[in-house]
């Protein structure tokens, strides 16, 4: 593993490619539990997906995710905070108590342009209490913050009796400087009131920017580029990859519908591999051919990817997506019979794991048997369905990739995966009785075939990189970009305030209205760069606009509403300012960690408190920071709760303490600190929501939710350790970029870099 | 003698009635290596301390530059320029090796709150530093817990000279490692030495020492057994006086008659 | 005519969008019962994400309640009239200790329940926010 034993001939940082450097984030094993969960409710439920269901969820993850980003940080730190949950609502009490003046006793009656100030400096207060005890006594945070807590509650009651003689404190709306201050912390956008008839151009159209960066940027990190690109190559592929598709893309939104014109769909496809082909060929080194012939094994490979996503299309056809009953197939007598034999060979196979008879894991088949009953009962048809469609379709996709990546670069095996997913995806469309299925997975899967088919075209034709290229110094245009969207942030904001808008509203509009004019610019910028220019590594600013014009995009379709929309339906969507608050904490929270010295002293003193404090880190000043971090989002949480609810109950946010730290955790944060991600936890606390409110949504019984929640916090753990010890293993693993390679002679040096790692 | 960088006259130390050290000398100068040897126990750690100001000496003089210095803190030796390297490292395991590098005195840039590091700077100071002391490190970006133990000694001496240390004091650097990786840390001394750092190796093996050292301090049980340039001592006599010469040929004796 | 009770968590954000959710989803839903005095709000503002009018009622009182049900959102809540539990009993053995008075004729006094609607809701308004009803 060392460079010095291995004689150092090769001491070149091995490139990893784009994929590689996403699995070794943290936060990985979150992200894809959050597109599993989201897939798995989007195909059970018919509301689950709309600007309805996100604002739904959102809402819930918001609140939780405001608390759990800088409980994550204090998580890295090394310590808890118990306090926490408790102090939000604790906030939020002391906040109207300040503000009302009811009888004799009854609070303080100050405006509350001085009680919010007034409540911040208490939770700040409460920080630093909270730090500054742990840190003199050396006492673990559990112990000191479990005081705490019960100080809040006996506090939040106590007082709350003894002025207004209620265990409900009330009457926030009749205090002083309300309109202010509910402008800022009671601020909603409410969908209906913002009709924007252009919206679905402007979505389609950042979405086909979104495709067009994301697609050349991974290629562009992916590829070796070749010295002297022939001049017609970005002319030429740029009308393939991007005219043809968009014209396409135009003719499918101005007849009817996204999926249902299949001729437009094909335009685009033929456009895209097209500009893809030529873009590839002329742009990168061409690839040297080796092919392996298929073995046996390959074969048998196939012909499960192929069956998996056959029968997964049959059962979505054949099973009911509206059906909610449930499914209760294991019944009565056999049911009862099958439980007993689970819970009996759960026992016998444990108690043959524990003296050695068989393997440790063996006791799962037991359990799983045992749930079998039980879990026919919780699932409703529509759910299991959804399961099995959506299972199945993406191991059968994922098994025909691997062998793809196994066979060499041999072409017609992803071709072909492609070609069985759009067949597919035709079937659900001419068969399926539901527009779910008939227009959304249709689009979908077309769009994961045409993926498929590029990357599959782009892999035939370049050769892979081998060595990093660093990002190009972009020049003048990021600046540009930030001089043109600051100027404009400003302009904008300016005018709302003029308008008699709150200032929160101002401001955001003017943020995100200059946000999107400076991203135009450093797009043009990017592509100018990348079609004029002789520089590489234009890969990782490509990705930057692609993700941004992909979040811009959503961002549209959730918060406008077509005149069409607005007079279908009764419902009325809002997004209350949490949702700000909370991408805006964590936006903050990744930034802290990644980029400033305060982030390098959180790792160090929550990984090795005395060596950061020996070469000079203030870790009691850190960690002290850190307490009134979370402190300080207590009191905006507090806030958000308290002018939401006008009225607070005395054990409002009691017992979401460890909440926080099971979101952190489900976030790729370790309980015992050092390592983690503030990103994390905001996905973390997005699982949460979208599981706590998917359940209603699907119409399941909501009686289960805490299991099933239990049941993704032990998911999320495993899967996060595995997540880090491969990421730690591949760091440390030298020479060949593919991980895939069977256990030789790195499996040592493997075992010795997770051994080391895990060593705090 | 004065133009020694550092100086120590009969140094002793004791905690209370305990005699931890008496009446050890020597002298460490630029681009020497001062090997200072002893079994467990012998006060080895108690030097350290001393020089790095965790403790005071209570008897003798310290001599830095030729002037008489007591180090009140190791805030104050490390201004003075004596950095120390202690056996359990002071690293971040989880942490990448460029962090580690400037854990503490990190480069920034920009103002204000939007003061942040300045990562490339960073990582690249960290990769040059390190390449100097003749460490490829493959990627600054990989956690430090992923690195050899050897692998480990060199980053954190090559951090210590990069922030100016002119003393260097090692503890125990190759006590947990195999034959090969103290091979590394002995030529990582080495080069520490030849650019015109003082080095001072604490350890137990002579074997170790030898090769290394211009000046050899033994210690047994607090008592100072002498200090030896390297013309003067062979690599067998140091041998001999480190495991206390009568013991040692005792043990052989023993082991003989079996 | 069907009901089902669904349990809810402790957080008044969750509570809303739980009862959204399920509101969404179900189209047959045309009542719902708050047990308590806070979920009925909740489910008002649940109703109105949802799009819908439900009749809502609930259990006990509190301010923002009351003003609710005399705005005519929701129709009615179930007043246990907890003052009374607590009152009577001690009112009756104090006079009972003292007076040798017996009330109730051997059987049960009735504390309740009353039921606050907006055809009276003005009229509890301030002896709620007072906190003796």
């Amino acid at each position: 593993m060392a460079a010095d034993t291995a004689g150092g001939a090769d001491e070149r940082l091995a490139y990893r490619g784009p994929i590689q450097q996403l699995l070794t984030r943290p936060e990985i094993g979150a992200l894809l539990g959050l597109a599993g969960v989201w897939l798995l409710f989007w195909l059970t439920s018919e509301a689950f997906g709309t600007a309805g269901g996100t604002a739904n969820f959102l809402d819930v993850a918001a609140l939780l995710g405001i608390m759990a980003v800088p409980v994550a940080l204090l998580m890295i730190g090394g310590e808890f905070d118990l306090s926490s949950g408790a102090m939000t609502g604790a906030t939020a009490i002391f906040v109207i108590l300040m503000s009302r003046e009811v009888g004799e006793l009854g609070g303080a009656g100050f405006s509350l342009h001085l009680a919010v100030p007034l409540s911040l400096c208490f939770a700040l207060a409460i920080g630093w209490f909270n730090g500054t005890l742990v840190e003199r006594t050396s006492l673990p945070s559990f112990i000191v913050t479990l005081g705490t807590f019960f100080i809040l509650i006996g506090a939040k009651l106590g007082f709350g009796k003894l002025f207004t003689n209620k265990v409900i404190v009330e009457g926030l709306d009749e205090a002083q400087g309300y309109e202010f201050w509910d402008d800022i912390f009671g601020a909603e956008w409410i969908r209906n009131q913002h009709i924007w008839d252009g919206r679905d151009w402007a979505w389609a159209g950042l979405l086909v920017l979104a495709g067009v960066a994301l697609l050349l940027g991974l290629l562009e990190m992916s590829y070796t580029r070749r010295p002297d690109p022939p001049p017609w190559a970005a002319a030429g592929s740029f009308i393939g990859a991007v005219a043809v598709p968009l014209f396409g893309f135009v003719m499918l939104l101005t007849t009817d519908g996204t999926a249902a014109n299949w001729l437009w769909g094909a335009v685009i496809a033929a456009g895209t591999l097209a500009g893809v082909s030529i873009w590839c060929s002329s742009r990168y080194e061409r690839v040297q051919q080796r092919r392996t012939a298929p073995d046996n094994r390959t074969m048998r490979m196939i012909g499960i990817g192929v069956g998996a996503v056959v029968v997964a299309v049959v059962l979505a056809l054949v099973m009911d997506a509206t059906n909610s009953d449930q499914l209760g197939f294991l019944g009565g007598g056999l049911g009862r019979a099958i439980f007993a034999i689970g819970i009996a060979g759960t026992g016998v196979l444990a108690a043959l794991a524990a003296t050695g008879h068989v393997r440790s894991s063996a006791p799962v088949i037991g359990v799983v048997v045992a749930l079998l009953p039980a879990i026919s009962f919780m699932m409703t048809v529509q759910a299991a369905r959804a399961l099995l469609f959506g299972g199945l379709a993406v191991a059968g996709v994922v098994a025909l990739m691997l062998v793809a990546a196994r066979t060499g670069l041999s072409l017609w095996l992803p071709m072909a995966t492609a070609a069985i997913v759009a067949v597919a995806a035709f079937v659900v469309q001419a068969e399926s009785e539901s527009r779910k299925l008939r227009v959304e997975l249709f689009s979908v899967l077309l769009l994961i075939a045409l993926a498929l088919a590029a990357t599959a075209a782009a892999r035939a034709l370049a050769q892979r990189r081998s060595t990093a290229v660093p990002v190009p110094q972009m020049g003048l245009w990021p600046r540009v970009a930030a001089a043109a969207g600051g100027a404009a942030a400003v302009v904008f904001a300016v005018i709302e305030l003029i308008d008699g808008d709150g200032l929160l509203y101002a401001l955001s509009t003017g943020v995100a209205k200059g946000g999107a004019i400076a991203l135009g610019i450093f797009a043009l910028g990017t592509f100018y760069r990348l079609l004029f220019s002789s520089d590489e590594g234009m890969g990782r600013p490509l990705v930057t606009v692609g993700l941004a014009a992909a979040g811009l995009a959503l961002a549209v379709k959730l918060m406008f509403i077509t005149t069409l929309e607005e007079e279908a339906t009764q419902a009325v969507t809002r997004f209350r300012v949490s949702v700000l608050f909370y991408l805006l904490f964590a936006a903050i929270g990744a930034w802290v960690l990644a980029k400033t010295r305060f982030g390098s002293w959180t790792f160090a003193v929550g990984g090795n408190k005395d060596a950061a404090r020996s070469v000079g880190v203030p870790a009691a000043r850190t960690k002290t920071t850190l307490f009134m971090l979370v402190s300080v989002c207590a009191w905006v949480a507090g806030m958000l709760i308290a002018f939401r609810l006008n009225s607070v109950q005395a054990n409002v946010g009691d017992g979401n303490e460890f909440r926080y730290i099971i979101v952190a955790v489900v976030g790729g944060n370790l309980l015992t600190g050092g390592y983690g991600s503030a990103i994390g936890a905001g996905i973390g606390a997005l699982i949460w929501g979208m599981i706590s409110q998917g359940i209603g949504f699907a119409r399941w019984n909501t009686d289960w939710r805490f299991l099933v929640l239990g049941g993704l916090l032990v998911v999320a753990v495993i899967v996060n350790n595995y997540v880090r010890q491969r990421a730690e293993r591949s760091q440390a693993a030298r020479g060949d970029p593919d991980d895939d390679e069977p256990p030789g002679g790195d499996a040592d040096a493997a075992d010795e870099s997770v051994s080391a790692g895990a060593e705090p | 003698m004065s133009d020694s960088l550092i100086e120590l006259r009969n140094i002793s130390k004791f905690y209370g009635n305990i005699i931890a050290l008496t009446g050890v000398s020597t002298t460490v100068n630029p681009g020497e290596v001062t090997c200072v040897l002893g079994d467990n126990g012998a006060g080895k750690s108690t030097f350290i301390k001393i020089l790095a100001g965790v403790h005071q000496h209570d008897e003798g003089e310290l001599l830095l530059e030729g002037e008489e210095v007591k180090f009140s803190s190791p805030r104050a030796a490390l201004a003075a320029g004596i950095a120390t390297v202690y056996q359990d490292l002071a690293m971040v395991p989880l942490m990448s090796v460029w962090r580690n590098f400037f854990l503490g005195a990190e480069p920034t840039r920009g103002f204000g709150p939007f003061r942040q590091i300045d990562i490339e700077k960073a990582k690249q100071i960290a990769k040059e530093q390190l390449a100097e002391m003749g460490i490829d490190i493959r990627d600054t970006e990989q956690p430090v817990g992923t690195l050899s133990g050897g692998e480990r000694q060199s980053v954190a001496i090559a951090r210590a000279s990069y922030f100016g240390a002119r003393v260097l004091i090692l503890d125990e650097p190759t006590s947990a490692l195999g034959v090969k990786q103290s091979g590394v840390v002995l030529r990582r001394i080495v080069e520490a030495r030849d650019r015109g750092l003082a080095v001072i190796f604490i350890t137990h093996n002579p074997n170790h020492a030898y090769p290394v050292g211009d000046r050899f301090v033994i210690l047994n049980r607090g008592h100072s057994m002498g200090n030896f340039a390297k013309e003067d001592i062979s690599q067998a006599e140091l041998t001999q006086m480190m495991a206390g010469g009568a013991e040692l040929e005792a043990l052989q004796h023993e082991l003989a008659t079996h | 005519m069907t009901s089902e009770f669904v349990g809810l968590d402790a957080n008044p954000d969750e509570q809303e969008q739980t009862i959204a959710s399920i509101l969404t989803a179900d189209s047959s839903i045309d009542a719902v019962l708050g047990v308590g005095p806070n979920l009925p709000l909740r489910a008002l503002d649940a109703a109105e994400s949802a799009g819908r009018t439900l009749h809502i009622g609930g259990f006990d009182l509190s301010s923002d309640l009351i003003s609710a049900i005399e705005a005519g959102d929701i129709a009615f809540t179930v007043d246990q009239q907890q003052y009374l539990q607590g009152y009577i009993p001690v009112i009756l053995m104090h006079l009972q200790a003292t007076n040798q008075n017996t009330a109730g004729g051997g059987l049960p006094i009735l504390t309740g329940p009353g039921f606050v609607t907006p055809d009276n809701a003005a009229e509890v308004a301030a002896l709620v926010s007072a906190g003796t009803r």
